[in-house]
């Protein structure tokens, strides 16, 4: 009996310091570059975001995924602004500040803020981005909508191209997450 | 002197036109012609798990890669197709993206079909360390095509 109570409060303790994961490995993160002269979009598909009910928080962005409407812009990005051969991913690790009014097993949409840190170029930086999780029956919607400011991560524009390039790229994440294996 | 102006002048009208076109090239979506690589899948995986990301990074990122698998998931994302391939271990994530200007190529695909294709690699991402929430390895891939 004392052995089937122990062993009953190990799975029980398991259970509760273990957290729950939600992710996806195809969520859309787009982007934009507005100047007088030049509107740059890019979307990439295929960024991987988790989440746990502990709120932490990781998202892995293959850059070379974002797709442009220019081959041009395209290498431009890849080869001499990103270097992605060099730094294929960006990576972002933190944690929801608010996460005590957040509850990822209770359908309802929460405003949250997530604190971490985004490696971006190989350069780290301490970021705070807001967003919206909607937890439904089915899937958890996270989206956010953030600003990145290139010189930061020290991505440098060309002096040719500084009229056509905006120096602070506006970002926006949408994904669907579901319960996955920890 | 005339000749000599009029050969310039057509230089620099052809420089014009061949940057314009350059400048507005559209985007090629779609890897075609002959692959900078032609893999197995199953070693390319043990290559990108057993190399320093750093390495395998350099060596496949912005390459073309040819390689045959079968499909474990075919996901639809906003009219993009994504294929989840079957791997070997479990916890190994191959993902190969079409562009939705090319997602008809395999919208009729389904779990278990073995299919051949060329995409672009993007690159591996793997757990840092124990504390990392990414308990994956993925091996990501778009610009796809099927052969």
């Amino acid at each position: 009996m004392k052995k089937l109570s122990i062993l009953l409060l190990s799975v029980f303790l398991f259970i509760h310091t273990n957290a729950q994961n939600f992710s996806t490995n195809t969520g859309n993160v787009k982007f934009l570059s507005r100047t007088t002269l030049e509107t740059i979009e890019s979307t990439n598909k295929q960024i991987t975001m988790i989440l746990n009910t502990k709120g932490n928080v990781q998202i892995v962005v293959p850059i070379n995924s974002f797709e442009f409407e220019k081959e041009l812009m395209s290498t431009h990005f890849r080869e001499n602004y990103l270097e992605t051969s060099k730094y294929p991913n960006a990576i972002f690790k933190g944690a929801i500040v608010n996460m005590k009014g957040v509850n990822l097993n209770k359908p309802g949409t929460y405003k949250v803020q997530v604190k971490g840190n985004f490696n971006l170029h190989g350069v780290f930086k301490s970021e705070t981005i807001n967003g919206v999780i909607t937890v439904t029956k089915d899937v958890i919607k996270v989206a956010a909508d953030f600003n990145v400011k290139c010189s930061d991560y020290g991505i440098t524009i060309p002096s040719s191209v500084v009229s056509k390039v905006n120096n602070e790229i506006n970002v926006v994440l949408n994904a669907d997450l579901k319960a996955s294996i920890n | 002197m005339k000749k000599l102006i009029i050969v310039v002048g057509i230089v620099a009208v052809l420089g014009i036109i061949i940057g314009l076109y350059l400048y507005n090239k559209p985007s090629e979506f779609k890897s075609t012609g002959k692959p900078d690589f032609e893999v197995n899948l199953a070693e390319f995986t043990k290559e990108g798990i057993e190399k320093p990301d750093s390495i395998f990074n350099k060596k496949y990122v912005g390459k073309s890669v040819r390689f045959s698998g079968i499909a474990q998931e075919v996901k639809d994302n906003e009219g993009s197709i994504s294929i989840q391939l079957t791997t070997e271990q479990e916890e190994v994530v191959v993902l190969a993206g079409f562009h939705s200007s090319t997602s008809n190529e395999v919208k009729s695909l389904k779990a278990g079909d073995k299919v051949q294709l060329q995409c672009e690699c993007n690159g591996v991402s793997k757990p840092e360390d124990e504390e990392d929430l990414l308990s994956e390895i993925v091996f990501t891939l778009s610009r796809c095509s099927k052969i």
